[in-house]
């Protein structure tokens, strides 16, 4: 057996709820109390060696090179709190196993519980920070899916939220926290960190990682300022307040607090800011407790009380005080943990939790509000309980802390004041619920009995304790059967004592509470004493645990606060009335309101920002570009740049001179298209001069044929455009877009200007020197597109046909209203296919195909290729669906061509995997020459073959896109005059 | 066939989805043809690319000459760790997006297959090869296939996220053609390996010019990663796609990342000269800014498939932030996030469509609408996913954001990335949580759901492919986490790169 089983079993009994829900519900769960009752009884088994001092560590690598293993650490602190989390889980179950209704998914719920259960464990048996922290973060999140488990009730929705977000932003401060802890420490082993606590103390950076682990703990453990999101916890179902504000989430913080304890304590900074900050919410809860009307509102608060109680006791600067805290760990687990069942009951039989309806229900539950009453008064502090002495213990320590240097003595006065609340609250607590009346709803008329007729009823209590150890033996089964019987009849509804076993697990506690109060040495002493020992990790400072420590300090302020609390009890309506005063506030409302304005804002920023616009993200786009290129672009000495090569003539002077004003007169008429288009198609006639004029002959071919075809294409496509034209844009905004790209092209014109006047030493000339040795061609052009670039090219035509196949997808599903007349008003003409047009264009297919032969086949050496010569003969195609129209041509060329595509990047790609047979890498060219009779010497290479590839993909991609577009316009067109 | 694996991965889908565009495959009615074909195709890319990545962990990076013409003047495919992972992680993304449309979401349009393979080969083709312009083509392949997918399903919405999608990366792609013209006229390569060599020797006034050039990829990397201000079109057309596509679509901003990673490593890395990391002052405040932006638009969301694409962007702007790091410590930590983050993100969009299928006209909105009805299911998906992305544990997200928190030295650095990281998960938290509470809980009470259909299985089985590796990542992070610090270490050893390419002679 290894510690690490636990884990695995925990993990495994995950699943048992879900698995055996069917069975029903009692078999359901005893199967979920299977695992942790295993893992508690190996704790158990290893309690003897923990105890005598032996720390328990076991190590697993996980992911060691980023410091994540998986490292256990058994030492007393661990104990004592795997024992409250599986001691207290275990009740808890077995109390929600009565708590849930029918119909709820119980299963659900156990699976989450033993979820929550193994994160917490896990927190406090880790030996490594960061595997606590994933601990600490899965009881973030398992605990959103307890809180959240009446899921349909908006509270419980929010209050998970809320949980979630300040816990959640707590452990991400504490991760930062303890990765800086480490980072000084090298290590994040916690065995390696705690024996560094005085490298760490006296790092530059300690002050900022003390504060990112105060986060975690504060947020955790609900100190202030961040004890808001307990209370709205409580609309979790009360088996899980019970579990997670007595033993565990909230104590989490805690456990955090004492683990870095030697690490993190001993200095200023630690002292001021645990110990105010435990003092603040120690007050603050205990005051507010006082006016919450609902029991686990109160019960909630007082929760707050007693963590900033056990905070405030962790930053005071003596040792003992240390001790004290971790024994009023333990009795606080013990005694809120049944006052949560307790108060579950109480709602679960009554219907409501407000003790301003509620009263006097000792009469209907005598043997629960015993229970309650023993463990209120162990709250409060009061003597022969547990929980006065942890309580003594702290008062005393107040006394003796200098914690606060001067101001230090107001500490055990304050503390007093926040006893005389919790004596009062707990009062409340029996008393408006127990008796204080009737229940309101009730028809009997509520009826005080006189002062002095209540202490026999005191004296009640204390015996009903003794029968509440030892039930059957004493008046047990008489005293419920008399009860119920006499009592039950004369009610308009049912108040009961709960099922038998939902008392067992506060039944335990309450004799926790009293043996722990009775034998301290006895049951907890060596515990207490393990645990503290791994807190300070030191020699323990003498205490003693006993009941009676003679007449002092402390028991004058424990005698005070008793006193002072049944004082403020009394007059408690004063003090109500002074807090009515106070304006109502709900901080689930403020805290969703502050989300909500987050949200807002958020949403308003994202908007303003991303507003839809395409104009304002090419804007974007072309700021940054002139931004990050400008600056290379200033530092270039412009002496450094030669002259440009050539000589520039009057020839190049004037293209580029129209070039220049056809491109601004693009732009000026872009709302005219058709001029436009005339105009743009002047600038590609330039550039494919351009290409002559430089000696680019294949390049010139290329861009001219790509031209026609681009502007037949265009045109179609412009005459579905709608005639209204948008709204010109504000002169502001022409300003500023003629600025953006005139800024863009001068910076493009000047990078070209730099780059060609630096002297070229490029790879280029190897493509000269090999085009025809290598590659078996003349034409090094078309060598590069087929040969020394192949992968580009098949690439490029890949390009061509999904674009040819997207534009048919695109526009086999659209409806396109088609315009009866142009810009102007002018009805197109009636005259579809002039017959002088058909007529020429059908003659001079054939010419037209043959000249496109002639280019493809001539392509290797001379300027031509598959490229061109497809583009060729897609615009004598293209001509007979001008000439003819969509409907004619289509019967007589039965070509599809979608198969006409994928066929030629096919052919494409084969040709080049063919050179895989020759054990040559993919697209090697194969070439030969060969004397063939009559037509003499050919060359035959397998480029070619590539090319017929480019050729057919070039053709089908041009006319199913083509074909796309015009079949749009071969259905009935409307005549202007419908 | 072992030798020719570097280019495996770009022909088998190249010939897969040709031949699905011919007969017996091609045709409205043969669907089930072409979904048995896609599905061996995914799976004969997944096993290529498995034993790419043994080849390449044993042997070493392989080199694979186009057309046998040797560097640096032929087009070079180059298959290092960092390559082959991502062609594995992009295929194993493609199988769950196939799985997922055979639900029934490729019969929404034609070719979705066949445009599935395209875009496929087009990101492999981008991550595996070694020569500048021969990546602009890659960009043009999967750029293309992206329009046509993106209009996948049609309507009026797809249509117009399209058009800015199409206008602003022909921008792009024109920047990307004078970055490309301007590199090749100062050194003479397109190369990447011969260019990081000629960059450090460039004369001064050259490198600037190179700069200039070397700055202009960034716009258009930074447009296709999304990174601020390039990222204002990610999220209304990642909204608009169709599920399978917007999962697919995860790859794509990992794309830009990667050319990122890659171009100013090996050319304007830490060997070139006056030039060293001359991009690094730029990204690291853009990526700040982009992880701010993705968390701002992740909380003013109103639908999950848009919050998923601002995570998208959140996951771009950290991937930089670990870019601009410049360590190989950082580089490897990048690399894990990226693999997690594109897994989770792709399923939290499928997730997004499932619920939205069970929600009725609310789809994935954040309203009051009627209840799921697979909620167990759907709950625990989404609580899966939620986690992950926001990095909390046990799943990949905390790993991988750990591995970037602990990558960070320097204390001003620390202050930054840690903040913003931590900060940024917070958020995502709150949003989710937000997000899941409604989605699931905020039901109307009255309407039954009766005939709410379920989902099929097929679009489970996909989810959980590309969910459960969120865990298994986490589990066998000691192994992966090794890879990736291999990887990050092959990117930043040039002179391992240079002797692979056989580029010594030109090194001295």
């Amino acid at each position: 057996m290894s510690l690490f089983w636990i884990t695995a079993i925990l993990l495994i009994g995950v699943l048992i709820p879900v698995l055996t829900e069917r069975l029903g519900r009692t078999v359901n769960t005893i199967f979920t109390m299977l695992a942790p009752a295993i893992a508690l009884a190996y704790i158990i088994s290893l309690m003897p060696a923990v105890l005598a001092g032996e720390v328990v560590t076991e190590y697993l690598e996980w992911i060691p090179s980023i410091g994540l293993t998986l490292s256990m650490r058994l030492d007393g602190l661990a104990l004592m709190f795997a024992l409250l989390i599986l001691g207290i889980g275990l009740l808890i179950i077995l109390y929600a196993r009565y708590y849930l209704s029918e119909k709820e998914a119980v299963g659900r719920f156990f699976s989450y519980l033993i979820l929550f259960m193994t994160a917490m464990l896990s927190i406090v048996l880790s030996n490594n920070v960061l595997q606590m922290w994933m601990a600490w973060e899965v009881t973030s999140i398992s605990s959103f899916l307890l809180i959240s488990f009446w899921s349909s009730k908006s509270e419980s929705r929010k209050g998970a939220r809320m949980a979630l977000t300040v816990t959640g932003a707590g452990g991400l401060a504490l991760l930062a926290g303890l990765l800086l802890v480490s980072d000084m420490v090298g290590s994040y082993e916690l065995s390696v960190i705690l024996a560094s606590g005085d490298l760490i103390r006296e790092h530059a950076l300690y002050p900022v990682a003390l504060i990112l682990i105060l986060l975690g703990a504060f947020t955790k453990s609900a100190q202030f300022p961040f004890h808001f999101w307990l209370p709205h916890a409580m609309a979790a179902p009360t088996p899980v307040s019970a579990y997670l504000h007595s033993a565990t989430m909230v104590k989490a913080g805690i456990f955090l607090l004492a683990r870095m304890y030697p690490v993190l304590s001993g200095t200023e900074m630690w002292f001021l800011i645990v110990s105010m900050t435990g003092l603040i919410t120690m007050l603050l809860g205990a005051y507010i407790a006082l006016f919450k009307h609902d029991l686990k509102g109160l019960l909630a608060y007082s929760t707050i009380s007693h963590l900033g109680l056990i905070t405030l006791l962790l930053g005071l600067d003596t040792k003992l005080a240390a001790v004290a805290a971790l024994f009023h760990i333990m009795n606080h687990a013990i005694f809120k943990a049944s006052l949560f069942m307790a108060a579950g009951i109480i709602d679960h039989e009554s219907g409501t939790r407000d003790m301003r309806k509620l009263g006097g229900l000792w009469h209907f539950m005598p043997y629960t509000a015993t229970l309650a009453m023993v463990a209120a008064a162990s709250m409060a502090g009061v003597p022969l309980l547990n929980g006065f002495l942890s309580k003594e213990m702290f008062l005393a320590e107040t006394l003796h802390s200098s914690a606060l240097g001067f101001i230090s003595w107001m500490i055990p006065v304050l503390a007093t004041l926040a006893a005389i609340f919790a004596v009062a609250y707990s009062l409340r607590f029996i008393h408006d619920v127990f008796f204080n009346g009737e229940p309101k709803e009730l028809v009997k008329t509520p009826h005080e009995p006189p002062r002095y007729m209540k202490v026999p009823i005191e004296i009640l209590v204390v015996l009903c304790v003794l029968i509440g150890i030892f039930p059957n033996f004493m008046i047990g089964g008489l005293l419920e059967a008399a009860s119920s019987s006499v009592l039950m009849s004369e009610l308009p509804y049912y108040i009961h004592e709960p099922p038998r076993y939902m008392k067992v697990p506060i039944e335990i506690l309450v004799v926790l509470c009293v043996l722990i109060g009775i034998f301290p040495n006895f049951m907890i002493g060596g515990l207490l004493e393990a645990a503290s020992s791994s807190v300070l990790m030191s020699e323990l400072p003498y205490y003693s645990l006993s009941i009676w420590h003679g007449f002092n300090l402390p028991l004058l302020m424990s005698a005070i606060a008793i006193s002072g609390g049944l004082l403020v009890y009394a007059y408690r309506s004063h003090l109500y009335r002074f807090q009515a005063q106070f304006k109502e506030s709900d901080e689930k409302l403020i805290f969703e309101g502050a989300i909500q304005r987050l949200v807002a804002s958020a949403t308003r920023a994202h908007d303003g920002l991303n507003n839809g616009s395409l104009q304002r993200y090419i804007a974007a786009l072309l700021l940054l570009t002139i931004a990050i290129t400008t600056i290379p672009l200033i530092n270039i000495d412009t002496a450094a740049t030669n002259s440009p090569d050539q000589a520039v003539s009057g020839v190049e002077i004037t293209a580029a001179f129209i070039l220049c004003l056809s491109a601004i007169a693009t732009v000026i008429f872009h709302r005219k298209r058709m001029v436009a288009l005339i105009t743009i198609s002047v600038v590609g006639l330039i550039v494919s001069i351009a290409f002559a004029r430089f000696s680019a002959p294949d390049l010139a071919l290329t861009q001219l044929s790509v031209e026609v075809v681009t502007v037949i294409l265009l045109m179609l496509a412009l005459y579905f455009l709608p005639q209204k034209t948008p709204s010109e844009s504000s002169p502001s905004r022409v300003v500023r877009d003629v600025a953006i790209a005139a800024a863009l092209g001068g910076l493009v014109a000047t990078i070209n200007y730099a780059f060609i006047t630096q002297p070229l030493d490029t790879i280029s000339e190897f493509f000269l020197a090999n085009s025809k040795t290598g590659g078996g061609g003349t034409n090094a052009v078309n060598v590069i597109l087929v040969d020394f670039r192949g992968l580009d090219t098949l690439g490029e035509i890949l390009v061509l046909g999904i674009a040819a196949l997207g534009i048919f997808n695109l526009l086999a599903r659209v409806r396109l209203a088609m315009p009866s007349a142009n810009e102007n008003g002018l009805a197109w003409s009636e005259d579809r296919h002039p017959p002088i047009l058909a007529i020429i264009s059908q003659s001079l297919l054939p010419l037209a195909l043959l000249v496109s032969f002639y280019i493809f086949l001539r392509g290797h050496n001379m300027p031509g290729g598959g490229f061109i010569a497809g583009l060729i003969t897609a615009v004598a195609l293209i001509q007979q669906y001008i000439a003819h129209g969509v409907d004619w041509v289509k019967p007589r060329i039965k070509v599809d061509y979608q198969i006409l595509i994928a066929l030629g990047v096919l052919i494409a790609t084969l040709t080049g995997i063919g050179s895989w047979f020759f054990d040559r890498p993919f697209m090697t060219t194969w070439f030969d020459y060969f004397d063939i009779p009559l037509i003499g010497e050919i060359e035959l290479a397998s480029a070619l073959i590539f090319d017929l590839g480019v050729y057919l993909t070039v053709i089908g991609a041009t006319l199913l896109i083509l074909a796309s577009l015009g079949k749009l316009t071969s259905s009935h067109r409307p005549t202007p005059e419908e | 066939m072992t030798v020719h694996l570097a280019i495996l991965p770009i022909l088998i889908p190249l010939v897969g989805g040709l031949l699905m565009l011919l007969p017996p495959f091609a045709g409205v009615e043969r669907y089930q043809y072409r979904r048995v074909a896609a599905l061996c195709l995914m799976l004969a890319q997944i096993a290529c690319s498995i034993i790419l990545i043994l080849m390449v962990v044993q042997n070493g990076a392989i080199m694979y000459a186009v057309g046998d013409w040797q560097p640096p003047f032929g087009i070079i495919l180059y298959a290092d760790q960092l390559s082959a992972m991502l062609v594995a992680l992009t295929s194993f993304l493609g199988l769950g997006v196939t799985l997922y449309s055979f639900a029934g979401s490729d019969r929404e349009g034609k070719y979705f297959h066949p445009l599935v393979q395209f875009q496929l080969l087009g990101i492999y083709g981008a991550f595996l090869t070694n020569d500048l312009f021969n990546l602009f083509v890659f960009f043009e392949v999967l750029l293309i296939a992206s329009y046509t997918l993106l209009i996948h399903g049609g309507g009026k919405q797809k249509t117009a996220a399209n058009v800015h999608y199409v206008i602003l990366n022909l921008v792009g792609s024109s920047l990307f053609l004078f970055a490309l013209g301007t590199l090749y006229g100062i050194t003479g390569t397109l190369n990447i390996a011969d260019m990081s060599l000629r960059v450090a020797q460039l004369s001064e006034s050259n490198q600037l010019i190179a700069q200039a050039g070397g700055s202009l990829l960034l716009i258009v990397f930074g447009l296709k990663a999304a990174m601020l201000p390039l990222h204002f079109w990610l999220p209304r057309t990642y909204a608009a796609a169709s599920a399978p596509v917007a999962a697919l679509f995860a790859i794509m901003t990992k794309v830009g990342v990667y050319c990122i990673f890659r171009v100013y490593t090996v050319i304007f890395g830490d060997q070139a000269g006056d030039l060293a990391n001359m991009i690094q002052p730029w990204v690291w405040p853009l990526a700040i800014l982009t992880v701010i932006a993705g968390t701002v638009g992740a909380l003013a969301s109103p639908n999950l498939r848009t919050l998923a694409a601002n995570l998208v962007i959140v996951s771009v702007g950290t991937l930089l932030i670990a870019f601009a790091l410049r360590t190989p410590e950082a580089t490897a930590a990048g690399f894990l996030y990226l693999i997690h983050s594109t897994l989770v993100t792709a399923a939290l969009f499928l997730i997004a469509d499932m619920l939205g299928q069970q929600r009725g006209k609310a789809l994935d909105y954040f309203v009051v609408a009627r209840k799921i009805k697979q909620q167990a299911l759907f709950g625990v998906l989404f609580v899966v996913a939620a986690m992950a992305v926001a990095g909390l544990p046990p799943f990949s997200g905390f790993l991988a954001k750990l591995v970037i928190l602990q990558s960070v030295t320097g204390v001003e650095q620390k202050i930054w990335v840690w903040s913003v990281i931590l900060i940024s998960s917070l958020i995502t938290i709150i949003a989710l949580s937000r997000a899941g509470t409604t989605l699931f809980w905020r039901s109307t009470p009255s309407r039954d759901n009766s005939e709410t259909p379920g989902v099929s299985k097929w679009q489970i089985c996909a989810t959980f492919l590309l969910l459960g590796a969120s865990p298994l990542l986490a589990l066998f992070g000691a192994s992966i986490i090794e890879y990736t610090n291999n990887a990050a270490a092959q990117l930043h050893d040039i002179p391992y790169l240079i002797e692979v390419m056989n580029l010594e002679e030109n090194a001295q």
